[in-house]
């Protein structure tokens, strides 16, 4: 009956409470270990997709291509060379740089929808020519331009809509 | 009472005797009861742990996650991923991707009709109809994609199907295609360099540094455009091109047609593969005259008005030297060099002498193979033994064979001031500061001022007429040779060629152009010469660089573009060309 002596029972009892923030602690590390290495895994991915999109830039930039979608698409030429002005001092001064409106935001609408919600209205509407027609819904009414066009651009919000789940995803699933 | 008493002392006494051994017997009792409980403990505290804890719903994305992990670790350990290669302004040339390739094994397929559907949708070059065959067949392994990228692979994984798996592997890309394939050459599916820059910079490139050529793509496509155009205008079968600057040797463009593309060098042909630009030794003509005129002018300080008797065909032996347009009189050096009189030059070639003649030419680089950053040089075919008629034809670029690049840094020495370049092909940021590097001379100021007076004469009163480009003062030399066939010279099939450089008047850049055996046409009047052919490439070629670099022109009435007039003393005026 030594055992369940005051004393005993005490460094019992420490070493179970020991015990469990050590287990604790073990399962934090763990948790963050997996976090951190999906974290990893995700920034490798996003920059494997830098790569590529990098090369595939580069790719759609070949000077060749440029020039026949220039020839097919502009009505420019390249500047003959009694249209170079000798120095750039020679040039005029510039234009005062033209106002342009924002473009129109590439995240949907329905995605967007938490975070406009936030933004102080009265902001937005001295920006906006056309008046905002649904009063809530913040920017959805700059989409009060032509309708979007056709199917291209429907896929790329797609992408969007799942890259920013995606990002959404990651900072929720923080603690 | 005694009874008891000895009872109990007798217990007692039993007790004293076993008491060590019970006691013993008790602790491990305890000792092991202990240890199952303890288990026991750990087993229900990890179960919590497990289920409680750790007990979020497994998500689609969890899914996905562990078979990402899953084919991260199936994939062998990679090695350091090959380096980059840059242009000199920073655009992609070589990269390397990571790709998979998705295959399935049938057996562990559970819903292939909903897979093959997923993966329909996915993949929009894959058939419903092909893929679920593939999935209901008896095989272990059936290719279903190559090329999956990132995003792709991420929407299979989450189709979560186990018998989809994936096989990573690196690719090397070269997003300018054929552009650039002869000097940066390519690799086998190894990753491992096999020509030009990929091959002998390929421990470099393994080792992950990235590299900056000195190529500019911009360039590198106007001088391919306008020579593939001269090409395809006059029906030849190849043709090669560079763009030096004149003052450090950076070889700014450098081209081979025909040309391949550098994915699949497999698919190309051998005269597609082959570099005629550092790979070809070419009998290169008239354009040698640039080196037999500085010749001239360093061993005998001769004046411009010194006249050679070009009216006779010069005999040696079974040889006969010819003019192509015989002029039937004396010229003086200025007329030599622009009608580009083959007699003329060879005189003068006499009159420097077989052995200053030679070794001069061996200080330009032009009898050695090149010292050159890819390894595909070709040895130059040098006559040997060096008779005193090797040095007649050498004088106007017959009977030695160098490749176009050698040429090409040998004018660069003589106009840039008489330094010698060497040519290069990876960018050093320090030497790029567009002044000569003053280090060995091969000719004197006076002669390098000379020379760029001559070549300036050829444009605008010379065979290159159709090289000038109004307000940039270019200068250089026309080239035709016939190519040798079968031991002979053949008068049907030519390499014609044109080196311009300009400004002439303090020169920056060397544009070249060789046409391999192009074909006369009506509107050349059945000319194919270096003067129609390649001269008017090079016009175009250097109108393109002035917008693209941003060279401003100089007026009619500025001072330079008077560069080399008062040559014209030496020219007698004469009826028509």
């Amino acid at each position: 009956m030594r055992l369940l002596r005051p004393r005993t029972f005490v460094i019992f009892a420490t070493a179970g409470l020991l015990g469990a923030a050590l287990l604790h602690t073990s399962q934090n590390v763990q948790h963050a270990e997996e976090r951190l290495e999906a974290l990893e895994r995700s920034a490798q991915r996003e920059e494997e997709k830098i790569r590529m999109l990098k090369a595939e830039w580069e790719a759609l930039n070949r000077p060749e291509r440029l020039e026949r979608l220039a020839d097919e698409f502009l009505d420019l030429v390249p500047p003959t060379p009694d249209q170079m002005a000798g120095d750039d001092m020679s040039l005029p001064e510039a234009m005062p740089i033209a106002e342009i409106p924002a473009p129109e935001d590439v995240a949907p609408p329905a995605v967007l929808q938490p975070v406009v919600l936030q933004v102080p209205k009265p902001q937005i509407k001295p920006n906006l020519p056309p008046p905002l027609r649904e009063g809530g819904r913040g920017r959805v009414s700059e989409s009060s331009s032509p309708a979007p066009t056709p199917s291209l651009p429907l896929k790329g919000e797609e992408d969007s809509v799942k890259a920013f789940n995606d990002l959404l995803n990651e900072l929720g699933g923080a603690p | 009472m005694i009874f008891s008493q000895r009872m109990r002392r007798t217990a007692i006494k039993i007790e004293g005797e076993r008491s060590s051994a019970l006691d013993l017997a008790r602790g491990r009792l305890v000792l092991m009861s202990g240890f199952f409980i303890l288990v026991y403990m750990v087993f229900a505290v990890r179960a919590f742990d497990l289920a409680v804890i750790q007990g979020r719903a497994i998500s689609a994305d969890d899914g996905v996650r562990i078979a990402e992990s899953a084919v991260e670790q199936a994939k062998p350990a990679v090695n350091i991923r090959r380096a980059d290669i840059t242009d000199r302004n920073g655009v992609l040339l070589a990269t390397t991707l990571k790709t998979s390739a998705l295959f399935a094994d049938p057996y562990l397929i559970s819903d292939a009709p909903g897979t093959a559907g997923a993966l329909a949708k996915i993949f929009p070059d894959l058939q419903y109809g092909e893929v679920l065959q593939k999935l209901q067949s008896n095989k272990r392994f059936v290719w279903l994609q190559r090329s999956v990228t990132p995003d792709q692979q991420y929407q299979v994984l989450q189709i979560g199907e186990p018998g989809l798996e994936f096989e990573e592997s690196y690719k090397r890309f070269y997003p300018q295609g054929e552009l650039t394939a002869h000097l940066l050459g390519y690799g086998n599916i190894d990753e491992q360099g096999l020509a030009g820059i990929e091959l002998s910079f390929n421990k470099y490139l393994s080792d992950g540094h990235d590299l900056k050529l000195t190529l500019d793509v911009r360039l590198q496509h106007a001088l391919r455009r306008e020579t593939l155009k001269a090409m395809e205008e006059f029906e030849a079968t190849g043709a090669t091109g560079a763009i030096m600057d004149v003052t450090t040797g950076e070889i700014l463009a450098g081209i081979s047609l025909p040309d391949f593309n550098p994915h699949d060098p497999g698919a190309a042909g051998k005269d597609a593969i082959f570099n005629r630009l550092t790979l070809g030794a070419y009998e290169l003509g008239s354009v040698f005259k640039i080196f037999s005129t500085a010749a001239l002018f360093e061993s005998r300080d001769v004046p411009m008005g010194t006249r050679f008797d070009a009216s006779e065909p010069i005999k040696m032996g079974r040889f006969t030297i010819h003019d192509y347009h015989a002029e039937d009189r004396e010229l003086t050096i200025p007329e030599v060099f622009m009608y580009s009189s083959n007699i003329g030059s060879a005189l003068m070639g006499q009159a420097v002498g077989t052995e200053a003649l030679r070794s001069f030419y061996k200080d330009l680089g032009l009898l050695d193979p090149l010292d050159f950053e890819v390894r595909e040089v070709a040895r130059p075919l040098v006559p040997d033994p060096w008779r005193e008629i090797n040095t007649l034809t050498a004088s106007y670029g017959h009977g030695v064979s160098t490749t176009p690049l050698q040429l090409v840094t040998a004018v660069s020495s003589i106009v840039n001031g008489g330094y010698v370049v060497k040519p290069s092909l990876v960018m050093n940021e320090q030497t790029d500061t567009g002044e000569v590097k003053e280090n060995v001379r091969i000719v004197s100021a006076r002669t390098a001022q000379r020379m760029r007076q001559l070549l300036r004469l050829v444009v605008t009163d010379g065979t290159a007429k159709k090289a000038e480009v109004k307000g940039y003062r270019v200068g250089g030399k026309t080239g035709t040779a016939e190519k040798i066939v079968n031991g002979k010279y053949d008068s049907k099939k030519k390499i014609s060629s044109f080196i311009g450089v300009f400004p002439m008047d303090e020169p920056r850049y060397a544009v070249f152009i060789m046409v391999d055996e192009p074909k006369g046409q009506k509107h050349t009047w059945g000319y194919a010469t270096g003067g129609w052919v390649a001269a008017p490439a090079v016009a175009r070629v250097i109108a393109s660089m002035t917008s693209i670099l941003g060279i401003p022109p100089a007026g009619e009435s500025a001072p330079e573009s008077r560069f080399g007039e008062s040559l014209k003393q030496y020219v007698s005026a004469k009826e028509g060309h």
